[in-house]
């Protein structure tokens, strides 16, 4: 596995709170990557500058070998880093389809001159693109608003394959979502990564972590204070290093 | 008009002897003028007539009023304020009969005296009110449709309708009764339909086009003001053809216009010039312990398409033609 | 399965098992707005012309049309800003200064054509304000409207010195009074912007990132919508055709008021709301709004012809507002999940 996305020696204050204190992470490319860490440790902040969102005081962001210095989120996204968020970020009052081809429609030429938006493309490629995910979205509900949680994730996570994206970070995909469904998000982080893409999952639930993930990134006070593969680390262990009582951490 | 010049003529000769003789206060006298509403050609007409007064009284006036006649609030808050200023006197053309009834009362209390012009108030402590009888305006409106329908049709019969254009309006209610009063000569018709208009002329042709369509017989219409007469006029002309009786309250100029165009048959004129001009002068009279007539009928005139062009209609019609002469009136 | 099962027990079966799915789809989606207020308007025509024997004649219906134009064209633009969960309050007084401006211009003797762009014009710098003070500035569409309802009719007023401004020319009054087809010229004005509009708002990029914009403007912005865009693009489109309603209610009545189009900002809003549109933004259409506007002037119209007390009509109207708001907000609240 290559490297897809490297961070180094990343630092931010905001004030005089130092957020992130030289932040070390490696991204491979098809891997399910997850975070974990305490409220305040740091894991936000980290992914809204992996994002574009944040602009890092020092330390630099290296995508495919080239370092990256992202203004805005839509640069983020253009270079191939979608993030799926809590809130889920979908248009309630359009349709599925509508939503994973919002800002980037095909257009077709009415009369050869109106450049219109070609609906049936959309419908044809979200059926497919449904199909492949192994998802149960009707296609032509004409809104996402009476989908439910689990549904509108998958739309979101739909949408970073489809574009192709490089790194796709989900940002606690199943906070908000029912049980049954979390099962479902955790299959298509997994997908996901099997389509070649690096997954950043950003998450609380251990059991659901230590399922999902490839490897484990732990964050604490605004460092990543150890990583490991989640077949050699136990629930026990991650929560040690997540409150500072390991060994290491001891000082 | 006949009852009105006369009495008006003597006052103002009474006061201007007065007003030589104490010309040097006169000369800094201060009369607010506050109108219902300073957005309507009908009360521009009357600030005209009272910058006239103003220059030949020598006094100073200040125009004051509400942007919009419903606004009564507005207008008790300019009278307060008026009040605490200490004018020689106050012209007021009240919005509504009883909210300001206690302004004019704490004007009088703090011995200025209040002419009130067209419209009346809750309360008799004022010193003077020149008004239209509006009754007899709406009365002389039926008279005038009565008589166009005659001259139309051979004879005073068939069905017409009344435009308000607000409801709860003292004097819109005073002309609509005049009007239904006055039909109630003319037996051979009959008054089948009144629709409000919000006082917004799109309105005033829609119902007018509606009433039309729901009494396609109809031979009459009364507007009560020049809001609904212009809406009414503008129906009558989009729609074309076989064209019923329009008659309308007051002389805004496209009113006039219609009147030209043969689709407005008759005016209600009322003279806001005059209300204006005796308003100042009775204003600075007062101010000037001049006992005044407490009540004056400035008058209503129907001016129909054959006889607007008289010179005695030309001020009416047109105030910036307005000239009075010696004995002020026509 | 229960549509099996009674499908199966009863002889007409086809029948109500359709029924059946459709009570079911209306419970488990409700009844759009939409829905509800063409089967309305419908019901009113079709009671009204058994009520009154002219409702249904040439005349009527010509005059609906004339009628149902002027505020559909408002409804239009303020449509657009509801869309992207906006409100523009400043409409009615817009469409007086346009039609005061234009009216003073064609009394100074301006050709018609030149008379138009310049009203037009004032509308849409006008537009260009408010959006500039949305989103630049920040304020609330609300109060930048709402201070733009005052301040659009102090202009009215003071350029026309309060007074109403006729003796214009025969051949602009013509325009709004003339017929092609045997319909009302203001209807086909009313009937190609509804298009095009339509066309905009369900086919374009454009409609579909106002409806975007409106429906989560978060989400929009981080999918690169251009949210400045949008929001001059939608207030500049609701000035700029109250500003054209000005003009065309100035040529039907032959002369500019400045106490024209009073309150039509509410007739407007109501339109597009009755017409499904959603106050929180994201949802409404132009069909819908149309629609919205022909019930308002059948309910006046039919009020008229058969002779119902005025005060009952306002009543009438007001009661259909409040049920129509009380609709979007259930749906508010089903979007919601709650």
């Amino acid at each position: 596995m290559s490297d897809l996305l490297e961070i180094k020696n990343l630092r931010k204050s905001f004030g005089p709170v130092d957020v992130l204190r030289g932040v070390n992470l490696t991204l491979h490319k098809g891997e399910v990557l997850a975070v974990v860490g305490d409220n305040g440790a740091g894991k936000s902040t980290l992914i809204k500058h992996i994002a574009g969102v944040y602009h890092q005081d020092l330390g630099d962001i290296t995508l495919d070998g080239s370092k990256v210095d992202f203004a805005s989120p839509k640069e983020g996204r253009e270079a191939g880093i979608e993030t799926v968020y809590q809130d889920l970020a979908l248009a309630d009052e359009l349709s599925v389809g509508a939503n994973i081809f919002l800002g980037r429609e095909p257009i077709k030429k009415l009369f050869g001159l109106f450049p219109t938006i070609d609906n049936q493309k959309i419908l044809e490629e979200t059926e497919n693109l449904i199909n492949r995910i192994e998802s149960h979205i009707p296609p032509k509900a004409p809104n996402v608003a009476g989908l439910s949680g689990g549904q509108r994730q998958a739309v979101a996570i739909a949408r970073a394959l489809y574009w192709k994206a490089k790194v796709v970070i989900l940002d606690e995909p199943t906070a908000a979502l029912a049980v049954m469904e979390r099962d479902n998000v955790v299959k298509l982080s997994k997908l996901l990564a099997s389509e070649g893409v690096g997954v950043i999952y950003v998450g609380h639930n251990l059991v659901e972590i230590l399922d999902v993930a490839d490897r484990v990134a732990v964050m604490f006070q605004g460092q990543v204070v150890h990583v490991t593969r989640s077949e050699d680390t136990t629930q026990e262990e991650l929560i040690k290093y997540m409150t500072g009582f390991s060994e290491t951490k001891v000082a | 008009m006949k009852k009105f010049t006369p009495i008006l003529a003597s006052a103002t000769l009474a006061m201007s002897l007065v007003a030589t003789s104490m010309s040097a206060t006169a000369a800094e006298s201060y009369v607010p003028v506050i109108v219902k509403a300073t957005t309507s050609e009908y009360w521009q007409t009357v600030f005209l007539g009272a910058r006239a007064a103003a220059k030949d009284a020598g006094v100073r006036i200040e125009e004051l009023g509400a942007a919009a006649e419903s606004d009564i609030a507005e207008q008790i808050a300019i009278m307060e304020n008026t009040i605490t200023r200490q004018p020689t006197a106050i012209v007021l053309a009240p919005t509504a009969t009883d909210p300001l009834s206690g302004t004019v009362e704490a004007a009088t209390a703090a011995g200025i005296p209040v002419i009130l012009i067209d419209s009346a108030v809750g309360t008799d402590a004022y010193a003077s009110f020149l008004s239209t009888n509006n009754y007899v305006g709406g009365q002389k409106g039926a008279e005038a449709l009565a008589q166009c329908i005659k001259d139309k049709t051979g004879k005073a019969e068939g069905k017409v309708a009344y435009l308000t254009s607000l409801a709860g309006v003292e004097s819109l209610t005073s002309r609509d009764n005049g009007f239904l009063d006055g039909m109630k000569a003319f037996p051979g018709i009959e008054v089948v339909d009144n629709r409000i208009g919000n006082n917004d002329m799109a309105q005033g042709l829609t119902n007018t086009l509606d009433i039309m369509s729901r009494t396609p017989d109809l031979v009459g219409l009364f507007a009560d003001n020049a809001i609904m007469g212009i809406g009414a006029g503008a129906a009558l002309d989009e729609r074309g053809g076989n064209k019923p009786c329009l008659i309308a309250f007051d002389a805004d100029e496209q009113e006039v216009n219609l009147l030209k165009d043969n689709i407005i048959d008759g005016l209600i004129v009322q003279d806001p010039y005059m209300m204006g001009y005796a308003g100042v002068w009775f204003a600075a009279a007062a101010g000037h312990g001049a006992r005044l007539p407490k009540e004056i009928d400035t008058g209503v005139m129907v001016v129909t398409p054959s006889n607007y062009k008289e010179s005695k209609f030309a001020g009416l019609l047109d105030p910036k033609k307005r000239q009075l002469g010696s004995f002020v009136g026509e | 399965m229960s549509v099996l099962q009674t499908s199966e027990l009863n002889k007409q079966g086809v029948n109500v098992s359709v029924i059946d799915k459709l009570s079911q789809r209306i419970k488990q989606k409700g009844v759009p707005v939409e829905t509800f207020v063409v089967l309305l308007t419908a019901l009113l025509w079709v009671v009204l012309s058994f009520a009154s024997p002219y409702f249904l004649t040439e005349g009527n219906v010509l005059n609906i049309m004339r009628q149902v134009s002027i505020s559909g064209i408002i409804a239009f633009g303020v449509l657009f800003t509801i869309l992207i969960a906006g409100i523009d309050l400043s409409v009615g007084s817009v469409a007086a200064l346009a039609g005061v401006v234009v009216a003073k211009l064609l009394v100074l003797g301006l050709p018609i054509w030149l008379a138009v762009a310049g009203a037009m014009g004032l509308g849409i710098a006008i537009g260009l304000f408010n959006a500039f003070a949305i989103f630049r500035l920040g304020i609330p569409a609300f109060i930048v409207t709402l201070a733009g309802l005052q301040a659009y009719r102090g202009g009215a007023l003071l350029a026309s010195d309060g007074m109403s401004v006729s003796g214009l020319p025969k051949a602009f009054s013509a325009f709004a009074r003339g017929e092609f087809l045997g319909i009302p010229t203001l209807f086909w004005t009313m009937v190609i912007i509804g298009l095009i509009l339509h066309f905009v708002l369900t086919k374009t990029r454009t409609g579909r990132y106002l409806i975007a914009m409106g429906s989560n403007q978060e989400s929009a912005r981080r999918v690169g919508i251009n949210i400045s865009k949008m929001t001059f693009l939608a207030y500049t489109l609701s000035a700029a055709l109250a500003a054209l309603a000005g003009i065309l209610l100035v040529s039907r009545l032959s002369v500019g008021t400045p106490t024209a189009a009073m309150a039509y900002e509410l007739n407007a809003i109501a339109a597009a709301v009755v017409g499904g549109a959603s106050l929180f933004g994201g949802r409404g259409s132009i069909t819908g709004t149309f629609i919205g506007a022909l019930l308002f002037v059948t309910i006046a119209n039919g009020a008229n012809l058969l002779g119902v007390d005025p005060f009952w009509q306002m009543v009438a109207a007001g009661v259909l507002i409040a049920i129509v708001v009380y609709i979007d907000n259930v749906q508010k609240r089903r979007k919601s999940g709650v």
